[in-house]
């Protein structure tokens, strides 16, 4: 592997390198000579390409185990969320009721369809989540009602690596003829997913958050019983005419790779992963002062910490030699805090303070390290100046500290 | 809104990367205090003056804030060793966002440390 030439990236949850052996694959497809047959042609060039796309959905298909049928080839996660919370509502509004159940803390590309979709008519409920970002089903299930068209809630939280019980989840839900939705963009190759065990009507995924290219996801749609969606494009019988647009084959080609990796590595990889993010919290919670967000059983990926007594802008100018995110990169640049951390009741400054960690299978014991060097080093700098830090030494609480909702932590 | 901190001007960075005059002064007794912000809205300033003849000797500052911030309050103190009450009473906060080249947006920083000197200059009037 080339020299690295950048800073530790410890920011997987936001995007993963390509995997070398998924690269390869890919530029066959990209051949002058073969590889830019469309999929919907009949000749022999499609037909090939036909047969690689559907190899690929084949591969992505096996790490849910679903059938190859029930995927649809999106441009990314963001459009197969938008698929799933606006396809879903749109097409059984008018006869299931037009009632959307989601969660605070779920990604914005399924909090703004449901905006859009509360725009146009809808009643979206928006749950509330514990403290330690869980979701109580008692709660869950008290939001249901007899016009709730679809819940649509995350495996694993993009910021803090929370898990949701979707197995528990789905049987409240299913008991009463609700459809479900399960963004598993993180889950995926980081837990086990089975569609059928899970018992979700639908599930988005991403190539590019494991190990594959960006530009391409997917969304499953459970075929027994049937689950349909109104299209958000309009133009071309392709994916059943769910999706039309020509398929970019070496994109669906690179997905197809990457997911058969993490059917084969997944288990190796979790392993490394878990083992890594110990290191990790073992390293910062070493320095004082640094709190979870989040729960010690979450994804194996994500790590995210708060850091007592550091500004946020302060602490991000630290960060230089360190690739990772200030709340989310989704909203990092609006330079509002993050609404996950929010909604969990870390108080804005703290939020401000957050740092999203994620390892991937390129990281190494090594980038640990330094990244915790780096952020000892940077923080107990800062600490230095700070008179919140000087009033949490002198026992002050995070309440008295940073306001409302400080009791958060423990 | 806050702007997203990209590439800070030199004279931020400079002062943001190594302040020599942070961190409360201890033990604190014989110095004038003053601070103004707060935690929730972003900014805090902490300001230690001593006074000997109505000169500062000696300025030291704490920070919760961003680099411009704690730029800002290092800057302060750089001009306030050694000048007198007057010439302290005479900076305001918008000439030392100047003379960091702090954007439009963040000069709100810039008028908390100007709002931190004068309360310690007014407790620094009231002791004696």
């Amino acid at each position: 592997m080339a020299e690295r030439v950048g800073p530790v990236y410890l920011d997987n949850a936001a995007t993963t390198p390509v995997d070398p052996r998924v690269r390869e694959r890919m530029l066959e497809w990209l051949d002058a000579d073969s590889g830019f047959g469309n999929a919907a042609s009949t000749h022999r060039y499609g037909r090939r390409a036909a047969l690689a796309v559907e190899e690929a959905r084949a591969e992505v298909a096996a790490l849910i185990n679903a059938a190859p049928e029930e995927l649809i080839w999106t441009s990314g996660a963001t459009e197969a969320n938008n698929l799933a919370v606006l396809g879903v509502a749109r097409f059984y509004g008018p006869t299931r009721g037009r009632h959307v159940v989601t969660v605070r803390t779920e990604h914005k590309s399924v909090l703004a369809p449901c905006a859009r979709l509360a725009a146009e008519g809808f009643a979206v409920t928006q749950l509330e989540v514990e403290r330690d970002g869980s979701l109580d089903l008692e709660r869950l299930a008290a939001a249901l009602r007899p016009d709730t068209a679809l819940v649509s809630v995350m495996y694993v939280n993009n910021e803090t690596g929370v898990t949701h019980p979707i197995e528990e989840i789905a049987r409240v839900v299913k008991a009463t003829g609700i459809l479900l939705h399960v963004d598993a963009v993180q889950a995926a190759g980081r837990l086990p997913i089975d569609v059928d065990a899970l018992g979700v009507d639908l599930l988005s995924l991403s190539a590019h958050k494991l190990y594959g290219p960006k530009g391409i996801g997917a969304l499953y749609l459970r075929r027994h019983p049937r689950i349909r969606v109104q299209p958000l494009l309009w133009g071309g019988e392709q994916e059943s005419g769910v999706r039309p647009g020509t398929v970019p084959v070496h994109q669906a080609v690179g997905m197809g790779e990457a997911y058969r990796l993490a059917r084969l590595e997944g288990a190796q990889d979790v392993a490394r992963l878990r083992a890594l993010r110990q290191r990790l919290w073992d390293g910062l919670s070493a320095i004082g002062g640094v709190l979870r967000n989040g729960r010690e059983d979450g994804s194996p990926h994500i790590l995210n910490v708060a850091f007592v007594g550091v500004h946020g802008q302060a602490l991000a100018a630290e960060l230089d030699g360190l690739a990772a995110s200030t709340t989310s990169a989704c909203s990092s640049a609006s330079g509002a805090a993050s609404h996950v951390l929010r909604a969990m009741g870390v108080p804005e400054q703290l939020a401000h303070a957050s740092l999203r960690l994620s390892l991937g299978r390129f990281s190494t014991e090594q980038d640990v390290d330094l990244a915790v060097q780096m952020l000892k080093a940077g923080v107990e700098r800062l600490r230095a100046l700070s008179p919140v830090w000087q009033g949490y030494l002198a026992g002050r609480s995070l309440e008295e500290l940073y306001g409302n909702g400080a009791a958060a932590h423990g | 809104m806050v702007e997203v901190v990209t590439e800070l001007p030199p004279a931020v960075e400079a002062r943001f990367r190594k302040p020599s005059r942070g961190g409360r002064p201890r033990p604190e007794a014989g110095y004038a205090h003053g601070s103004a912000g707060n935690v929730r809205a972003g900014t805090l300033v902490l300001l230690w003056l001593r006074l000997r003849e109505r000169r500062i000797d000696d300025a030291r500052f704490e920070v919760f804030g961003g680099p411009s911030a704690i730029a800002c309050a290092e800057a302060l103190c750089e001009r306030l060793t050694g000048a007198t009450v007057e010439q302290a009473l005479a900076i305001t906060g918008l000439e030392l966002a100047e003379g960091l080249q702090l954007s439009a947006a963040e000069r709100g920083v810039a008028l908390v440390v100007e709002d931190a000197l004068k309360a310690a200059l007014q407790a620094g009037d009231s002791n004696r």
